[in-house]
């Protein structure tokens, strides 16, 4: 007995696996489903894509199968393939961008220690970029102009949130760390004689 | 009066993201899904299933695993 069953699947034209699941009951009703997988994609949403599932009896799928799936597996081919060329894309963006790393590096030093003292030459390469320290300055005094308005408000914690990362800008971390500390003590009064005052 | 069968959905964890699987036969049992799917998800074969769960018209059940949990 001859099939071209093979020769039509090879017409998708896809790279990888396609599983095949075929379940069939007692009364000659076929339940397929069908999903592809390609092991490149280590992207998450590359192989969170469900199963298509097709139902029908041995007559019905044969006529059928390849006409109602000629279109999802096209389009499921195209996303598995702009899914591969954004990871490449991304993986690329990462290793040319130095600042990344730098920053990276310095969050990982940052959750080790609040203390804010590494040294001077992570940051060495920002310093040299005169229109991102302007930048950087303008957002400093813009998150500070904020949290000190919070803070005259009462509201402690926004002011806490507000209140600029010391990790990013090391040199104004002792006046950082030392606002930092005076919003927590009001916060600290202000919960106290919130708490008396429910009592 | 209109009377609307509940729909049955799988849902089944995968890195953290939810994969809805569709009800491949209205005529299969919790297991026989489970099988089924569990060609395409090998993981499945040894989930438990909760529910069903009613949310939003649609009878949810989960399949839960523990596998890939360790260390």
């Amino acid at each position: 007995m001859k099939t071209n069953f093979f020769e039509q699947i090879s017409t998708f034209a896809f790279e990888g696996n396609m599983l095949l699941n075929i379940h069939n009951d007692n009364k000659g009703q076929l339940t397929v489903s069908v999903v592809l997988r390609n092991g490149e994609i280590s992207a998450t949403a590359g192989n969170t894509l469900p199963p298509m599932t097709i139902g029908g009896t041995a007559t019905e799928l044969d006529e059928a199968f390849f006409t109602e799936l000629t279109t999802p597996v096209k389009q499921t081919i195209g996303l598995i393939h702009n899914l591969e060329t954004y990871q490449k894309e991304l993986d690329k963006a990462k290793n040319k961008n130095p600042q990344n790393i730098k920053k990276a590096k310095a969050a990982i030093e940052i959750d080790e220690d609040n203390d804010s003292d590494e040294p001077d030459d992570l940051f060495a390469r920002q310093a040299d970029d005169k229109q991102a320290k302007a930048e950087k300055k303008r957002l400093y005094d813009e998150a500070m102009e904020k949290a000190k308005e919070l803070a005259k408000q009462m509201k402690y914690t926004e002011a806490l949130a507000q209140l600029p990362d010391p990790a990013e800008y090391p040199e104004q971390a002792e006046v950082l760390n030392k606002k930092r500390r005076e919003i927590q003590t009001s916060k600290e009064t202000y919960d106290k004689l919130t708490q008396q005052f429910n009592d | 009066m209109k009377v609307n069968k509940l729909q049955r959905v799988f849902l089944h964890k995968v890195n953290g993201q939810d994969i809805r699987l569709t009800d491949p036969n209205e005529n299969f049992t919790i297991s026989d899904v489970q099988h089924f799917y569990g060609g395409t998800y090998p993981i499945l074969t040894n989930a438990k299933i909760t529910g069903p769960e009613i949310v939003n018209g649609e009878a949810q059940y989960r399949f839960e695993t523990t596998m890939g949990t360790k260390g």
